[in-house]
């Protein structure tokens, strides 16, 4: 009878399983020092996630919190210039990379850190023929790398921009198991409803993650001439849980949304007291308290 | 993967890494610890990614992981800052250091005519920086100025591609 895989202790000298435990040890050792991770998604592109994720981030900052901020869309990132940090220096040491550091300390590490021009596309070196094969593999270990190789140091708050679509809250919920919750961005149309839906299915479902809730975003606009508030997209559902998942927040438009993050200065800190910032604010309240409530019942994600 | 001796039904053992090819593709060599046969694995450019992608080594980690390997290795354009900053040395693994060394410059003391970068263009991006230098450190041996496609055909010769 010939040996069968598992009949043979090891791998014959790689030890293959042995160097991705070494990755996994040293992504839980740094992650030690991390009391709340948090995934900002969406199945929807143009929704304004790296907008909440921003905002939130800052507004965890203003509440006193220590807050780290990954960008986790690899082939598209924003937050460098949402941040108002690109062009930082890059520094490693034994310990692993120091983060940027934005405003009100907040840290981010960003595939925008490491390309060369605006116009650089993220490029990996390897065969030009069916890259698929393997370019996926290639962004959950530079994910991986940027959970386990910054020194993030103590956090009260991991925040992670995720890129449209459902398939990286699979990569996330493998690299971080204790994933405390995510907050799930939609804008009041049927069809971002739609695609939203399948994430929230796929997270909250199928990879037993917590979802804390749903931001709904573009639902209105305020004219800067009568000051009275229309829907951008036609009404909204009163329901308290559209979707069903909590309504954590409204939040209407406001064109300086877009020109805070170009700017790089995040707009909660300059508009606070805008409809928009109001809104903001509410929606980091009620995060926050999903948080404090999740974090104190071990029992989060049940599996069904 | 795991390689079984039928004869003696013995689990092989990793032998020798055989090193990238410039095509991308690479060899790794199993012995039997009891009859010392052998057998030579060789690895596709699509699969020998695959190896790289999982951020591992063939052979085994002779050192520790450093922080951020696999993205500094791998990333094909990245800020001249990351590069002068994030380097560090290559492990003592050889394939992870032939991957290395493709990202090392190389110094600007030969001319390489249109028609030999041209030809250099048709090597896979990864390992066209290995494959350049090489042929430069063959170019200064044997004291050429410019490097051309028949200095190039010599230096394959050289290194027997």
């Amino acid at each position: 009878m010939p040996k069968r895989y598992r009949d043979i202790a090891g791998d014959g000298g790689s030890n293959v399983a042995g160097q991705v435990a070494e990755q996994i040890a040293r992504l839980r050792t740094r992650m030690a020092g991390v009391k709340r991770t948090l995934a900002v998604m969406s199945g929807k592109g143009g929704v304004g996630k790296s907008t909440i994720t921003t905002n939130l981030a800052m507004f965890f900052a203003m509440q006193g919190w220590r807050v780290g901020v990954v960008d986790a869309d690899i082939n598209g990132p924003s937050l460098a210039t949402m941040f108002g940090v690109r062009g930082h220096q890059l520094q490693l040491d034994t310990n692993g990379v120091l983060p940027a550091i934005g405003p009100l300390g907040v840290q981010l590490m960003s595939m925008d850190l490491f390309l060369a021009e605006d116009k650089t596309p993220v490029v990996w070196n390897g065969p030009n023929a069916e890259t698929f094969l393997w370019r996926g593999t290639m962004e959950m270990h530079t994910l991986r790398e940027f959970l386990s190789d910054v020194q993030w140091g103590a956090l009260d708050i991991l925040l992670l921009d995720l890129p449209p679509g459902a398939e990286r809250v699979s990569t996330i919920r493998d690299l971080l198991p204790d994933l405390h919750g995510t907050v799930v961005v939609t804008i009041p149309s049927a069809v971002s409803h739609l695609v939203v839906l399948k994430s929230i299915t796929l997270a909250r479902d199928l990879l037993h993650t917590p979802v804390l809730g749903l931001v709904e975003n573009m639902t209105s606009y305020v004219c800067p001439t009568c000051e009275q508030v229309h829907p951008l997209f036609g009404p909204t559902s009163p329901e308290e849980m559209p979707l069903g998942v909590p309504l954590l927040g409204r939040i209407p438009f406001d064109p300086r949304l877009a020109a805070a993050g170009d700017r790089g200065t995040p707009y909660i800190l300059e508009y606070g007291t805008s409809p928009a910032g109001q809104a903001l604010f509410q929606m980091g309240e009620r995060v926050r308290t999903c948080l404090e409530t999740i974090h104190e019942d071990p029992v989060r994600s049940p599996a069904p | 993967m795991k390689f079984v001796c039928t004869e003696c039904d013995e689990p092989m053992k990793f032998d020798q890494n055989g090193g990238l090819d410039d095509d991308g593709s690479m060899s790794a060599t199993f012995r039997c610890p009891s009859c010392e046969w052998g057998v030579t694995l060789l690895i596709n450019p699509q699969e020998t990614q695959m190896v790289r992608s999982l951020g591992v080594k063939i052979g085994g980690a002779t050192v520790p992981s450093q922080p951020m390997e696999m993205l500094q290795s791998h990333l094909a354009n990245p800020s001249e800052s990351v590069t002068e900053t994030l380097r560090t040395p290559g492990a003592s693994c050889p394939f992870s250091a032939m991957v290395q060394d493709t990202f090392n410059t190389t110094q600007g003391d030969l001319r390489w005519a249109a028609e030999a970068e041209q030809r250099l263009e048709r090597a896979p991006s990864f390992v066209r920086a290995m494959v350049r230098r090489g042929i430069e450190e063959f170019a200064r041996e044997q004291g050429y100025a410019e490097i051309t496609p028949q200095v190039m055909d010599e230096a394959r010769a050289r290194m027997g591609m």
